[in-house]
């Protein structure tokens, strides 16, 4: 559904590359996780999917269509196909819960009976029927990205793409939206969820595509948040190499090692049970 | 978008620019109240040129010694101009009674002249009565022609004061709308500062540039209107007040009617929406990303 092959982007002003040859495919209805340091290109590869941004060379395609031909006046047809979530959630102050989700399909002209009959559907799908008529500022962190997930959903876009969705919330919260996200998921559509939480990537052991200075260094199906290799670099700072139990990850395999630091136990404690039964 | 949305993005973004707006409004009001104020004196100009214009002639004063040959040839080769529509003579005693009756307030002018001291004369209706300049350029120095008279050459002086009136009156339209379209500018530059979050959120979700662009354009197109309505009103007030209330029961030239004001309400309410909206566009381009 979504690919990059080679693909290169470096800004206009920027002095390296934010992608390097990357090359990646993501299928329809999977989820994945794209986790890197901040700087690594994880936005980057979203603004791309978006058409923010035109690759520098290489393609990326949505449904075999190559983002970077499409003519500026089809780029909104694209977007109402990929839905966004941000870490600040972006929510309009002075519209209610509803009227943000409903935002959505006004200006993209759904008729109001649709927008009448979908909004409070969406609203209950994310667990806040009852609170349409609140304003984000009377809302929680959770509640406020709930509705921003409503408002990226309503639409039923076929990608989700969420930037950094939890960076703003607490551990159990953080977990509920994943439960959130893990729904929308079971749809059919396909999530990319770019995080620095390795708790939630270690609670369910989907698909990681982890970059550093632009490039892929690791796909690997049932990932965790951290590859480990032989020698334990990877392990994050602060703790012994070989601390963590398990072994060196092959990068680019389904077979890796998931590295756990004492923080991660901290938030699967809230995590639930079952973690790791993701789509693949 | 439907229009119910449309219409509230609309709204809150007219309260939240209140000020500016107003601002807009009034300049706009001014400026277009200039422009409508120039529109009348033009439709002034051609009111009093359609009321004289039938009336005026070019006439050829003919010398005393010219033998009817000349005369024959000047009167054929007249009409046979497809500038003059008709030719007619006028002996001397003719030209005599013409004097006496145009000057006859004036008794002391009249003594003093007899039919012998006036040239005969061929007066010529013209089919565009505004070209008696090739006219007289045409026949000026003709063998038995001692001069060729536009008599619409009189009113020249009265259509230059009127023509200034007007100049001036465009010309502190035109300042106005740079204050106009300054402001207009300034208003959107705010308006998608303000709007930012919005805008992105529009854009991210698939809106059109379109659907984006429109809650702003009509904004500055509803401030450019508005502004002309206050003008249009003005200049009905003006007319109503001015004009038939006062200036009519002092001269006996005859005025502009309200078809004029009408005609130039009207264009100065679409010129205020329209280019109002134009402005809005063009700063858009600048300030809000596509």
């Amino acid at each position: 559904m979504i690919r990059l092959d080679a693909v290169t982007m470096t800004y206009p002003a920027g002095t390296r590359p934010a992608l390097r040859d990357l090359t990646l495919r993501i299928d329809e209805g999977e989820f994945v996780y794209l986790v890197g340091p901040s700087g690594s290109g994880k936005s980057t590869l979203l603004r791309l999917l978006l058409r923010e941004e035109r690759a520098t060379s290489g393609l990326v395609t949505l449904d075999g269509a190559d983002l970077a031909a499409i003519p500026d006046r089809r780029v909104p047809l694209l977007r109402r196909a990929v839905g966004c979530v941000f870490q600040d959630f972006r929510l309009l102050p002075d519209r209610t819960v509803a009227g943000n989700v409903a935002f959505a399909l006004d200006v993209v002209g759904r008729p109001r009976h649709v927008v009448r009959a979908v909004v409070p559907e969406v609203l209950g799908l994310v667990g806040l029927a009852g609170k349409e008529n609140r304003y984000p500022d009377e809302l929680s962190g959770g509640e406020q990205q709930r509705v921003a997930i409503a408002r990226a959903f309503v639409g039923r876009p076929r990608v989700l793409l969420a930037d950094e969705p939890t960076g703003n919330l607490d551990p159990a919260t953080s977990e509920g939206i994943m439960r959130l996200l893990d729904a929308v998921n079971r749809t059919g559509t396909t999530v990319v969820m770019a995080t620095h939480n390795a708790g939630l990537v270690d609670a369910r052991r989907r698909r990681v595509v982890e970059l550093a200075d632009g490039a892929c260094v690791r796909d690997e199906r049932g990932g965790a948040y951290e590859a480990r290799d032989a020698g334990g670099t990877a392990a994050p700072p602060g703790q012994a190499p070989g601390h963590a139990p398990g072994h060196a990850p092959e990068r680019g395999t389904a077979t890796a090692a998931r590295v756990r630091t004492d923080e991660d136990a901290g938030d699967r404690a809230d995590a639930p049970a079952g973690a790791g039964d993701g789509v693949d | 978008m439907r229009i119910g949305p449309l219409l509230a993005i609309l709204g809150a973004g007219l309260r939240r620019n209140l000020a500016v707006t107003s601002a807009v409004v009034i300049t706009a009001a001014v400026c277009l109240g200039m422009l409508g104020a120039g529109l009348l004196l033009r439709a002034e100009v051609h009111t009093i040129d359609g009321y004289l214009v039938d009336q005026l002639e070019v006439v050829v004063d003919l010398t005393d010694d010219i033998t009817p040959g000349q005369r024959a040839m000047l009167v054929d080769d007249l009409k046979a101009d497809p500038a003059v529509l008709t030719v007619r003579y006028e002996d001397k005693r003719q030209v005599y009674e013409r004097f006496k009756r145009d000057f006859q307030s004036s008794p002391d002018v009249v003594a003093g002249v007899g039919p012998a001291d006036l040239p005969a004369a061929l007066r010529l209706r013209l089919v565009d009565p505004r070209a008696g300049d090739q006219i007289v350029l045409g026949y000026t120095g003709r063998d038995g022609v001692e001069a060729v008279r536009d008599q619409r050459a009189l009113l020249r002086p009265l259509y230059q004061v009127l023509d200034g009136f007007s100049v001036a009156a465009f010309t502190l339209a035109a300042v106005q709308a740079a204050a106009s379209g300054a402001l207009i500018y300034t208003m959107i530059r705010v308006s998608a500062h303000a709007r930012r979050r919005e805008t992105a959120i529009m854009r991210l979700v698939g809106a059109t540039n379109a659907t984006i662009r429109a809650p702003f354009v009509l904004e500055c197109a509803l401030s450019g209107l508005t502004g002309g309505m206050v003008a249009a009103a003005a200049l009905v007030v003006c007319k109503a007040v001015l004009v038939d209330g006062h200036f009519a029961h002092q001269t006996t030239f005859p005025l502009f009617g309200w078809d004029a004001v009408w005609v130039s309400s009207g264009a100065v309410m679409a010129l205020g929406a329209l280019a109002a909206a134009a402005m809005g566009s063009l700063a858009l381009h600048r300030h809000l990303r596509a």
